[in-house]
């Protein structure tokens, strides 16, 4: 990311999503957080000044709300693999948001949409990654 | 044929039902182990338990050699990655998503995936039933191998004010009888109808909407 300011929107408030916020708030980007379940937004940091919606991402109405025609980037990280999948095509083909990526946990479908040029990033493959460069090292 | 059915609940067994009477092949995909052996129990299909969506399961389910694959789970997100696997991973060119959310028949169509959405048939089988106004009933008789249904005439009806001789009547179809008023009128081909008469219309099923077009000018 640049240092001017962007728009993002990240689909999942886990520990991911959390994670994520805290990052790109620091930086000074605007940012909207999407979760179906509205306690989890109470964990967000003292220093969280972006937006919250409650809803369901795949719900396009939701999308709308957190006015994905304007954003800069979408990061689809909720725990749910098809979620994150499907809220990262729709980003991408019809929204045409210039930076998406999506968190998918199962390998084989992660290198599945990485050939439909899905940007996704596996938790288990970056690990094994580093483990195994040590292994070898 | 082989089809796989991924989904969960009473609609993969209704469907395995109908697919396996025409002789298909029927593999049924779902999560639930309980459910699987409930369904296994009442139908001939394969059943498969596991996610539809991990390609693991899609080709113990014999997905290589499926010729068409229906994801009707009641999550929308995943019927769209199951038939999106089903064609880039195992190659299956027939795929048909259930969409729960009718906004998402769109997106499912923009994405490539081809998509049915009960809400939407189902809303407008009810739009056009109330649009139908002037049939008043439909009576199935013989298990529905024979139609009767009232019809009220108004005036865009355009077999109006002509004996019913010259009528261009569809096969296998007979107007039985007409009330005008309180008068019971059994016609025949000098009879001539009229505005705001009822009228008995014996058809088959076949031709019932060619019986709808001729009384009231419009497609059912």
């Amino acid at each position: 990311m640049s240092m001017n300011n962007k728009y993002i929107i990240i689909i999942g408030c886990g520990r991911l999503g959390r994670v994520l916020t805290g990052r790109f708030s620091s930086q000074g980007h605007s940012l909207v957080v999407v979760d179906s379940n509205a306690e989890k937004f109470s964990l967000l940091g003292s220093d969280f000044s972006g937006f919250t919606i409650e809803g369901d991402a795949i719900e396009m109405a939701v999308l709308i709300q957190a006015r994905i025609d304007k954003a800069d980037a979408l990061l689809a990280v909720t725990n749910n693999d098809n979620i994150n999948l499907m809220v990262a095509q729709v980003a991408k083909d019809i929204y045409m948001v210039p930076q998406v990526m999506a968190r998918v946990y199962d390998p084989k479908r992660e290198i599945i949409y990485k050939n439909l040029n899905v940007s996704t990033v596996c938790p288990m493959l970056l690990a094994a990654d580093e483990f195994f460069k040590l292994g070898q090292g | 044929m082989h089809i796989i059915i991924a989904g969960e609940g009473r609609l993969p067994y209704f469907l395995s039902r109908s697919f396996l009477s025409k002789g298909y092949r029927v593999t049924v995909v779902m999560r639930d182990r309980e459910e699987a052996e409930k369904l296994a129990r009442r139908t001939r299909a394969d059943i498969i338990v596991g996610n539809a969506s991990e390609p693991e399961v899609l080709r113990s389910a014999d997905a290589y050699y499926c010729d068409l694959l229906v994801a009707v789970t009641p999550q929308d997100e995943d019927n769209l990655i199951i038939s999106q696997l089903a064609r880039l991973e195992f190659g299956i060119s027939k795929t048909l998503a259930l969409v729960n959310d009718p906004d998402n028949a769109k997106v499912f169509q923009k994405l490539g995936c081809k998509a049915i959405s009960t809400t939407e048939m189902l809303s407008g089988l009810i739009e056009q039933s109330v649009q139908m106004d002037d049939i008043i009933s439909v009576l199935p008789t013989e298990e529905g191998s024979i139609l009767l249904t009232e019809f009220r005439l108004n005036s865009s009806c355009p077999i109006l004010d002509m004996p019913l001789k010259k009528v261009d009547r569809p096969a296998n179809s007979l107007l039985v009888s007409i009330l005008r008023g309180n008068e019971v009128i059994v016609p025949d081909g000098d009879s001539v109808l009229q505005q705001n008469d009822k009228i008995l219309v014996l058809s088959t099923p076949e031709n019932h909407s060619r019986v709808v077009r001729m009384i009231t000018g419009s497609e059912v």
